[in-house]
């Protein structure tokens, strides 16, 4: 990654422009051409850095109710349960922590009940007690990271 | 929120093409023309239904090597003047308030990125002098099992 390529991932993470041509309008921006900038993004998907260009949902906004979680897991179960986690399509982030609670994971659901129904299906499924730690006021969501 | 709106917030949720015109297949998808489209997404970015539009990076293989959930104990009473506190940390990606556990005291949730150890320490020690909070945990990810999008739109 050079300082091209920063500069590119700080202009398109924020102030992407919804506009008919979006990437010729940010090539302009940063004086490059459009093809240039096309397949430098491209080059940033294929090794990873970009998972994605599109839009970011607020949960809130769509009603949605979200729970981070967490379980503490017997370490030779760690895989099996993390598996059985993962396989909930309401999981988006699984991870193994430093701790007793070893387990972390985030679940979300179309209301409370649609949630908390989900949560228990893990706990079944996974033979786990999970502990639930919903969010009581959100101060800052940025997944947008300053590179240079 | 209508059918239609629902319908290019899903398209939308998904990966942009790179193509001069990157809109009109996303239009061509949900039965309209690429203005109207368009005039959708800025409106739902406008209203906070869209938090945000551009790409969605993989911090770990943006130079961000270390990256720590960091719970900090806090009073009821205190905890709020303290995440705010929190918030304004450029380290910090992600703080809420949650409800306390039996077992696990901690109510203010911090997603901390930092170059390094020694970064994420410093990091650590500031929050910890500006918030003079004391007692927290440092939750280091041993292992990613999942991390994805989520598809809050889908009819499943």
């Amino acid at each position: 990654m050079d300082a091209t390529d920063k500069e590119i991932l700080k202009n398109i993470q924020e102030d992407f422009p919804l506009a008919e041509t979006p990437f010729a309008d940010v090539a302009r921006r940063l004086d490059l051409s459009e093809t240039e900038l096309i397949s430098r993004i491209a080059a940033l998907k294929e090794a990873g850095v970009i998972r994605r260009v599109g839009a970011v949902l607020d949960a809130k906004s769509l009603g949605v109710a979200t729970v981070l979680c967490a379980a503490r897991v017997d370490q030779e179960r760690i895989e099996e349960v993390a598996g059985i986690v993962s396989s909930f399509r309401q999981v988006t982030h699984n991870y193994q922590r430093d701790g007793d609670y070893n387990l972390w994971f985030t679940v979300w659901g179309k209301d409370e009940q649609d949630l908390e129904r989900t949560v228990g299906e893990i706990e079944a499924q996974a033979a786990v007690w999970v502990t639930r730690l919903p969010a009581v006021k959100t101060y800052k969501i940025r997944a947008v990271f300053d590179l240079t | 929120m209508d059918e239609k709106t629902k319908r290019i917030l899903k398209i939308a949720s998904g990966d942009l093409p790179l193509a001069s015109r990157p809109f009109d297949a996303w239009a061509h998808e949900a039965g309209i023309d690429a203005q109207e489209l368009i005039l959708t997404l800025r409106a739902a970015l406008q209203k906070g239904v869209i938090r945000r539009f551009g790409a969605v990076l993989a911090h770990t293989k943006s130079g961000m090597k270390k990256n720590a959930m960091v719970a900090w104990e806090a009073a009821a009473a205190d905890a709020d003047r303290a995440g705010r506190i929190m918030a304004r940390f450029d380290a910090v990606s992600h703080c809420y308030l949650r409800r306390a556990a039996p077992d696990f005291p901690y109510r203010l949730y911090t997603m901390i990125h930092a170059p390094n150890d020694k970064g994420l320490s410093a990091v650590i020690e500031s929050i910890k002098k500006e918030t003079g909070l004391d007692s927290f945990v440092v939750l280091a990810s041993v292992r990613e099992f999942k991390k994805t999008s989520p598809d809050y739109l889908s009819e499943e």
